[in-house]
């Protein structure tokens, strides 16, 4: 069966960077089981698959997936009646890192998440604007306007944070 | 500070290198059993053994009632066009009188190179802006073509204002089609909007592949209810006729409609001057004279 085929050798060719991109912004179950059904939406839309460049529309199906999860989880503890939100710890993957790299960390955390994604697609997941453009779904030239406004946000967030760290305060991390 | 800023979050990438893909095994089982699953499985209650037994019997007694009332052909067809996509209502004059595109999709109509070409092209600003954009839902195996090649046909949907706005300004004034059309692979045809197929002048030879030679391998689009197809050969020289006067007592070129799909192999056949449309009990559809294909070795005709 060729589409079965095709299918087979589009996993075996991004599944990793699928994982990859769900990990580096969740823990490894909800990594692994973003992966999974990432890969059933594309079984089951396979002609929308763009043929050249598949990685972009799976990474935003990716995305997709992990904001709904997030959304019910967050559904999940507001009805628990635990629900904590921390605007200034970011919503990312572990890392246990040096004073320098946390300062780094947290000021990604005080960005909007749009700004983050921006970020985070050009720099962790190495996509070129109109890659990045495909996974947000929007034009390239529109991405690279985000993305310089989101660099510019960046940088902001990241000098007043190393201001505030001077002292060698401590920030709070709170994982959502 | 802009590539540096790159660099810095590049830093704190807390998985650097690629991750290896999970198992594919347990993702393969999830597929077969979509496959194997009914489309709707319907939640038993069970309020004791006797009353799942009674409702089980029940059941059973209304489908065989339904299969007796209805017959096979016609529950399974149900079933199989509920579970289709819809239609965007712009593709809708071509399913209308396009039988091939009514049935519903299987495996075989999805070709994985072609799907992989369609999908290219819908990215690209030229295909968007000059064909629109293609209803791969829609796409369908037609026929197998008397030289061995599968013909499949995809409608696409006319391009969008906003796609022709995105063409370099010299292309912007071009016309292109302002409803949906059928395109036809791997021969290219004409249009394929339905005036031009109901007009008998979807027709074309647009394969120059394997070493024929142009005009030798032609398709042709018709609509339901032709069986048969009879042409008759336009002679002359085509500056001289732009009509294509068909010469008196040539003989027709008889093809089998299949799927909507007239294919045949004519070396030295140039364009249709007669067309006469067949039904499969012999009688005339309808009949075409002076029917003119402009395609490829016509150019555009007026």
């Amino acid at each position: 069966m060729e589409g079965r085929a095709w299918f087979e050798q589009l996993y075996r060719a991004h599944a990793g960077a699928v994982r990859t991109y769900a990990r580096r912004r969740s823990d490894a179950q909800t990594a692994e089981d973003v992966v999974a059904d990432v890969f059933l939406v594309a079984w089951r839309k396979l002609g929308e698959v763009p043929g050249d460049d598949p990685l972009p529309w799976l990474l935003a199906v990716a995305r997709r997936t992990l904001a709904n999860r997030r959304r019910a989880g967050v559904r999940e503890s507001a009805l628990r009646g635990r629900l904590r939100f921390d605007r200034s710890a970011p919503v990312l993957g572990p890392h246990a890192a040096s004073d320098f790299d946390e300062t780094v960390l947290v000021a990604l955390g005080r960005l909007s998440e749009q700004d983050r994604e921006t970020l985070l697609l050009v720099a962790w997941e190495g996509l070129t604007p109109a890659q990045a453009g495909a996974v947000v779904g929007v034009a390239p030239n529109t991405f690279s306007t985000r993305l310089s406004r989101a660099r510019q946000r960046f940088e902001r967030a990241f000098g007043a944070q190393r201001a505030i760290r001077v002292p060698a305060a401590k920030p709070t991390s709170t994982e959502l | 500070m802009s590539d540096d800023t790159i660099e810095l979050i590049r830093g704190v990438n807390p998985f650097p290198v690629e991750l290896p893909a999970p198992a594919i095994e347990p993702l393969l089982a999830r597929v077969d059993a979509e496959q194997t699953t009914p489309s709707r499985d319907r939640p038993r209650r069970y309020g004791g053994v006797i009353l799942g037994v009674l409702a089980t019997a029940v059941t059973v007694a209304v489908a065989l009632a339904a299969i007796v009332l209805l017959g096979h052909g016609h529950s399974r067809q149900s079933t199989n066009q509920h579970r289709q996509p819809a239609v965007p209502a712009a593709a809708r004059q071509l399913t209308s009188i396009l039988g091939v595109l009514r049935r519903p999709q299987t495996a075989a109509d999805r070709d994985p190179a072609l799907i992989g070409q369609l999908s290219r092209g819908a990215h690209n600003k030229y295909t968007l802006g000059f064909e629109g954009r293609p209803v791969l839902s829609l796409m369908r195996l037609a026929t197998i073509a008397p030289w061995g090649q599968r013909i499949y046909v995809v409608p696409f949907l006319a391009p969008t204002e906003q796609a022709k706005k995105r063409l370099p300004r010299k292309d912007q004034g071009v016309t292109v089609a302002s409803t949906a059309g059928l395109a036809t692979y791997p021969v290219t045809v004409g249009d394929g909007i339905p005036a031009e197929i109901k007009g008998g002048r979807d027709i074309g030879n647009g394969d120059y592949a394997h070493g024929e030679k142009p005009g030798s391998r032609w398709v042709m689009v018709v609509p339901d209810g032709v069986a048969k197809v009879a042409l008759w050969p336009a002679t002359g020289s085509v500056a001289q006729h732009p009509r294509h006067p068909t010469t008196p007592g040539s003989k027709p070129i008889i093809v089998t409609v299949q799927n909507n799909i007239a294919a045949f192999h004519a070396p030295g056949f140039h364009a249709p001057g007669q067309e006469i449309w067949y039904r499969s009990n012999g009688t005339i559809v309808k009949r075409i004279d002076n029917a003119n294909s402009c395609g490829p070795p016509l150019g555009n005709c007026a």
